[in-house]
């Protein structure tokens, strides 16, 4: 059922639809080094990120909306990258976690 | 006195089209002393040009600025939802003003019992706090953000 919501229950037969997308479905972690996997549902152009000791980076989102950055080898396991999708006056955001392997 | 009538014709030896020649070669020549004109004054004034360039990005980053302001001085659980878009903002325009909003998310996570930041959350937020402000640059010319990040523990 995870994805779903139940619209309405006919005996013997259930009425599905699926829920709307997050605006930004971002991992919990990524490795150190590793490729860091966004995926954009808000149509924005570039996705924002902090990184640290990098400062501010803008990322462009590709039209399937799938963003694949390499974390850059010197950011440290338990640094944290901060996300924004820039879309105002509603953004969306997250955090990420660089941890030294998954 | 005999006044004789006298017949006023058009003089057949100068062409038809010459005057019209000479407003249209006056008129190109105004045009092109206006375009040398503006062309000129775009290359001697570097900071009308540089805005000019930079009017798109800098509507965005406008919009975001006004946005990351109203929610500083917003309610606490709107901050709290919204911390990483805000975060960003911090750190991308480096603008002294948002350390109030950064101040009251310090406040939560360095009270024990604090609510709205989960406690497994807070150490990824003082996280994201700690690495906005220095990315912002705030760090080395704001003295609030430097105690801020002192009070989180910004040395380890």
């Amino acid at each position: 059922m995870t994805g779903w919501k139940l619209l309405a229950w006919v005996p013997g037969r259930a009425i599905q639809e699926p829920l709307p997308k997050p605006p930004l479905e971002i991992p919990d972690a990524v490795a150190e080094g590793g490729v860091l996997v966004i995926q954009v549902n808000t149509g924005v152009a570039e996705i924002g990120l902090v990184v640290p000791g990098h400062g501010t980076v803008l990322v462009p989102v590709p039209k399937d909306g799938r963003v694949e950055w390499r974390v850059p080898p010197d950011v440290p396991g338990g640094s944290t990258i901060t996300v924004s999708d820039r879309n105002y006056p509603n953004p969306a955001g997250g955090a990420v976690d660089v941890v030294g392997s998954l | 006195m005999q006044l004789d009538p006298v017949l006023v014709l058009p003089d057949t030896d100068v062409p038809r089209g010459l005057l019209s020649r000479r407003s249209l070669l006056a008129l190109l020549g105004a045009g092109g002393a206006v375009a040398a004109g503006s062309a000129l004054g775009v290359l001697l004034t570097p900071h009308a040009s540089a805005a000019q360039r930079g009017a798109a990005p800098s509507t965005l980053e406008e919009a975001e600025l006004r946005w990351a302001r109203s929610l500083a001085e917003g309610p606490l659980g709107a901050l709290v939802a919204a911390r990483s878009p805000y975060l960003f903002v911090l750190a991308r325009t480096g603008d002294a003003g948002l350390v109030d909003g950064a101040e009251r998310l310090a406040q939560l996570v360095l009270t024990v019992d604090g609510p709205l930041v989960a406690a497994g959350d807070r150490e990824a937020v003082t996280r994201q706090l700690v690495e906005s402000l220095r990315a912002s640059g705030l760090v080395e010319r704001d003295v609030r953000a430097a105690a801020l990040v002192a009070r989180l523990g910004g040395a380890r």
